[in-house]
């Protein structure tokens, strides 16, 4: 038999742990309630959450917020697809610019080859009439320089005697002054 | 011409400036460039236009001739060219020549 002490030290012993056990479960059950994603049937009606004011306030925001930034990504996909427009036309134009370009680069080469296939004849009797001209007019200046050289040469005895004569008239006239 | 040579060695303007229209239209023969040479003979030592000829590769009145009425790319166009201008210059000279003597 347990004495009276015992019995009470044995009853304040079991008080304690349950009430400990206790405090240990409800202070779990309020970590429980309280973490998130866990729903508090408290707050749910025929199955579904009833949100609170301040819950209703943060769905709207962030529903908002998506929708915000769903337009947010519309717009950037716009203007991508803008830009893609850009970079689509911009390739296009620079590529005719090239193709035009290298057309008329091609067409002109082949106008000036074919030009010069049709007139190099024509083009080369004109450069070989000139060269005969000026041949002609080589023979020609060639022809008078030496004629009149020769005419001269062959006129100056005649004027020579009358010019020596002079010399002499002037020289004998020089001897009978001194 | 030849007789003119032979019996009356005279040129007159006349038949110079024929000469020269017969030498321009490749009419012109061998005796008449025999015939310009002899008159040459008034400005300098006959043989003018065959000493010329000669130093072109051509030997004789009658080889420039024929030179000169072969087809054009059997030829060398700039010696007969050369020649046909002193032929020309020749005939010039002698017209300024006779000028002179008739003044």
């Amino acid at each position: 038999m347990l004495s009276r002490s015992k019995r009470m030290e044995r009853f304040l012993i079991g008080f304690i742990a349950s009430s400990l056990v206790t405090l240990t479960v409800f202070i779990c059950y309020t970590l429980v309630i309280n973490e998130p994603g866990v729903i508090d049937k408290s707050k749910m009606e025929n199955g579904y959450l009833i949100p609170d004011a301040e819950q209703k306030n943060i769905a709207a925001a962030i529903n908002d917020l998506n929708i915000r930034e769903i337009r947010l990504e519309e717009k950037v996909l716009a203007i991508n697809k803008r830009f893609d427009d850009l970079y689509i036309l911009g390739g296009v134009i620079i590529t005719l610019i090239l193709a035009i370009s290298l057309s008329v680069y091609l067409r002109v080469g082949a106008e000036v080859e074919k030009y010069f296939k049709e007139h190099y004849k024509h083009s080369q009797d004109r450069i070989d009439k000139c060269v005969i001209d000026a041949e002609v007019t080589l023979g020609i200046l060639y022809a008078r320089t030496v004629l009149i050289e020769q005419w001269i040469a062959a006129n100056i005895p005649q004027s020579n005697p009358s010019i020596q004569q002079g010399q002499n008239i002037e020289t004998q006239n020089d001897h009978n002054d001194h | 011409m030849t007789t003119m040579i032979t019996e009356n060695p005279q040129l007159s303007k006349i038949e110079l400036s024929l000469l020269k229209s017969k030498v321009e239209a490749n009419s012109a023969t061998a005796k008449d460039l025999e015939n310009l040479d002899y008159f040459l003979g008034w400005l300098s030592s006959s043989g003018f236009l065959l000493q010329n000829f000669k130093e072109k590769g051509i030997n004789s009145y009658e080889e420039f001739i024929v030179q000169r009425n072969k087809p054009s790319d059997k030829k060398n166009p700039l010696v007969e060219g050369y020649l046909y201008g002193i032929i020309l210059g020749a005939i010039s000279t002698l017209e300024q020549y006779l000028n002179t003597k008739q003044v």
